[in-house]
């Protein structure tokens, strides 16, 4: 099972990471927002495997689907000529730039290894809390959300209303071009 | 090394979180700097999963913050996606260099 739980984790981490840099490569607009739904799907499958099936839904459905259609219709509301403008000139700075960032997370990443120890929870542990609990936290989490955090979560209704009239009202804005 | 840990999931969320800063920095078109964005939030919605996995499966408090994250970034998406077309409607481009002149 944690050979399985791995090989799943190393394909979906490489897919993650790949697409993520061709979103940025891409010279079309449509490919990088198809490109990253797929991998906002990944982002999803990821915490499904990290058995957060809430998140996991959330994400799934607000940003594969929900977003998904609202950037193509923003991108088909837009005309296709101002493409011309959007070549990502790769110039050699670019590479130099990125490949000593990622060498310089790297070398953090080895060396915060090496100091700090971390405190890992391990597997046997987990699964214990596991039988403790349903396999599916929803539950859970639901019950939390609707508990203790229940100012936060009425507080986020009232942004959602917010918006809703600022984007309303945006649209119905008239000004001089 | 098949086994998958805490440090495993903190890698690629900083690996992500870096190729988004990246990207937002170095597009010129808003919408790619707008999806940029939202790899970094998705990062960080999986540095907070992670913790909560390994380190506080009883009280699930970074999945709760999670949640909040998902909601008030695609919000934000929503907000910036109406002001790009509105830049859009008036500007006709979508660079930031031309929208700057």
């Amino acid at each position: 099972m944690d050979i399985l739980n791995g090989i799943i984790f190393y394909i979906i981490s490489i897919l993650i990471t790949i697409i993520t840099i061709s979103v940025i490569l891409s010279k079309k607009i449509i490919n990088s927002i198809f490109y990253s739904f797929i991998v906002f799907f990944l982002f999803g499958i990821l915490f499904f495997s990290l058995n957060a099936s809430f998140n996991a839904v959330m994400q799934i459905a607000l940003y594969s689907s929900a977003l998904s259609i609202i950037f193509v219709i923003e991108v088909a509301l837009i005309d296709f000529s101002s493409e011309k403008n959007d070549k990502f000139k790769l110039k050699p700075y670019h590479i130099f730039s990125f490949a000593g960032i990622i060498l310089l997370c790297i070398s953090i990443i080895v060396f915060y290894r090496e100091t700090v120890k971390y405190d890992y929870v391990f597997a046997s542990y987990l699964d214990s809390v596991y039988k403790l609990t349903d396999f599916s936290n929803i539950y859970r989490l639901s019950s939390e959300i609707m508990k203790n955090n229940i100012y936060s979560f009425e507080l986020t209704g009232i942004l959602l209303l917010i918006v809703l009239i600022g984007v309303s009202v945006l649209f119905s804005l008239k000004g001089d071009k | 090394m098949f086994k998958i840990t805490l440090y495993h999931y903190i890698c690629l969320a900083f690996l992500i979180f870096i190729t988004g800063l990246l990207g937002m920095i170095l597009s010129r078109n808003i919408v790619k700097i707008l999806l940029c964005t939202e790899f970094m939030m998705s990062a960080i919605n999986l540095n907070f999963i992670a913790f909560t996995v390994f380190k506080d499966y009883i009280f699930l408090k970074g999945m709760i913050f999670s949640v909040y994250i998902t909601i008030i970034s695609a919000l934000q998406s929503v907000v910036c996606l109406v002001l790009i077309y509105i830049i859009y409607k008036y500007r006709k481009t979508m660079t930031t260099e031309e929208i700057k002149e």
